[in-house]
């Protein structure tokens, strides 16, 4: 194949760089079996069937495709395509970070598989803050706190939790951070952004006390201001260094955590996936812009 | 110290790391010292790099201090005119430096079109050529970037941080000519093998 596609370039020196660029994609597609590896820059990943179905709605709704193709090795995937100046593939996972299909295995496989250079965790997410937040608002993590990095101290009444191995947070990728709080600045969406850190942990709660206490203990080791949680997101730790982190979330308010989530969450859930997409599909393409 | 003193030009280096002033303690009295840079196995998960500053009195070593990686703290011993310990290390060490260089543009225009733009560059570029980077620019796709208004000062702005880590080779660290480009191409190889994780598939057989 790179033998043809050097005599590709030696014979269209006549053509402009889009043009030649255009031919040796076909050419190179044509060549391969079905079990091409994809390449892409950007990877989405969701983590359950709402999260997918909003971001196949909208992707659809803005002229992207989203081509289901699977590989024998890395699963199914969904090719999204040219979005900006990125080449965008969505793959789903199991929901949680953890276990086989989780979100830190597959992200890693996928990550190494296709060169990507950025992680979307996209989806929904708990708000923390019912007063001043509402359901479909989206949220961009500016860094991750691990809840359950955690010491579990006994005391004379019982014991308390000691939250400092959480910190300090990881941050997330500044460039991909950078271009959302740019969009977050103009915002011409009918819904609100908000930057700031996540809690992430495995645990799914329905307690406005346990939330509360959390982010009350959390929130004074921190400068970011706390903005929600989620489960998916430690996973992606684990999937990049430290210093150079790949990731970002993306995620759209769909409860918070308290008693009355199961409620309203079958209405929610959908608003808040569609927001996320909306916002991530839409600032990824005005990317080019600068 | 007076709040007049705070207006006046230092006389000195200004030290952002409390090693650098250490060292340059130590410097000055004849203490040599070296880089040693630790990197995690590709495979093992991704960890922190491991900075490790060998100190020596003529032929002996006297102390060694550790540090994760920090740009500045990598700055500041180049600042200081410490090299490291071997030519593959001082590569690795450059591939980091350029991480950081880079990171200013590429928080700019986003990862998309960073990465376009520096495949770009490379591939016009007589880098290409270098055994240490030809190889890998075959395994990374490439569509050519957008040109804007902006394109040129971003190629420019490419140029220049890799530019930057030459002059250092050369100039801080003492490196021949010949020495430093070597040494700078095998730094960029090193880069562009990292983001685009051409190592790992190579290893998981992906390649």
């Amino acid at each position: 194949m790179s033998a043809l596609l050097e005599q590709l370039k030696i014979s269209s020196t006549a053509l402009l760089d889009e043009e030649r660029a255009e031919l040796a994609r076909h050419l190179s597609e044509s060549l391969n079996s079905a079990d091409r590896l994809p390449s892409c820059s950007l990877l989405l990943i969701v983590a359950v069937w709402s999260e997918e179905k909003a971001l196949k709605e909208v992707a659809t709704e803005l002229g992207y495709r989203f081509e289901k193709k699977s590989h024998s090795i890395l699963g199914e995937y969904f090719v999204i395509g040219k979005v900006g100046d990125f080449e965008v593939i969505a793959v789903r996972t199991e929901m949680g970070s953890f276990g086989f299909a989780g979100s830190a295995a597959k992200a890693i496989y996928f990550k190494t598989a296709t060169t990507a250079t950025t992680i979307i965790q996209l989806g929904m997410a708990f708000g923390i803050d019912p007063t001043n937040q509402k359901f479909g608002d989206v949220l961009v993590s500016s860094s991750i706190i691990p809840y359950d990095r955690r010491d579990v101290v006994a005391t004379d009444h019982g014991y308390q939790f000691d939250y400092a191995p959480a910190f300090p947070a990881s941050p997330a990728r500044s460039s991909i951070v950078e271009l959302f709080t740019r969009e977050q600045q103009q915002n011409e969406l009918e819904f609100r952004v908000q930057v700031g850190a996540f809690i992430s942990g495995s645990t799914r709660i329905s307690s406005r006390l346990f939330r509360d206490e959390m982010v009350r203990t959390l929130q004074p080791l921190t400068d970011n201001p706390i903005i929600g949680g989620e489960m998916e997101g430690i996973g992606l730790l684990s999937v990049s260094n430290p210093d150079d982190p790949a990731w970002v979330l993306v995620k759209g308010i769909s409860d918070f955590a308290d008693e009355t989530r199961h409620s309203h969450i079958k209405e929610t859930r959908p608003i808040a996936c569609r927001n996320a997409a909306r916002f991530v599909l839409t600032a990824l393409a005005k990317a080019s812009e600068i | 110290m007076q709040m007049k003193d705070f207006v006046e030009t230092q006389s000195g280096p200004i030290f952002t790391h409390p090693l650098l002033k250490l060292l340059a303690t130590r410097l000055s009295v004849g203490i040599l010292a070296k880089v040693e840079l630790v990197l995690p196995p590709p495979l093992t998960g991704y960890q922190k790099a491991k900075i490790y500053v060998h100190l020596f009195e003529g032929e002996q070593e006297i102390d060694c201090k550790s540090e994760e990686w920090e740009d500045d703290l990598n700055a500041g011993l180049v600042d200081l005119g410490i090299r490291s310990i071997a030519i593959d290390v001082e590569t690795d060490r450059f591939a980091l430096a350029l991480r950081s260089a880079f990171r200013k543009l590429e928080n700019r225009v986003g990862d998309g079109y960073f990465s376009a733009v520096l495949v770009q560059f490379v591939a016009e570029n007589e880098f290409r050529d270098h055994p240490d980077i030809s190889e890998t620019l075959k395994h990374i796709p490439h569509s050519p970037p957008h040109r804007g208004k902006n394109y040129d000062m971003y190629i420019e702005m490419v140029r220049d941080a890799i530019r930057g880590r030459g002059v250092e080779l050369k100039d801080k660290l003492g490196y021949e000519v010949s020495q430093a480009v070597d040494i700078l191409a095998g730094a960029l190889g090193r880069y562009l093998d990292e983001r685009f994780s051409l190592t790992r598939r190579r290893l998981l057989g992906l390649l």
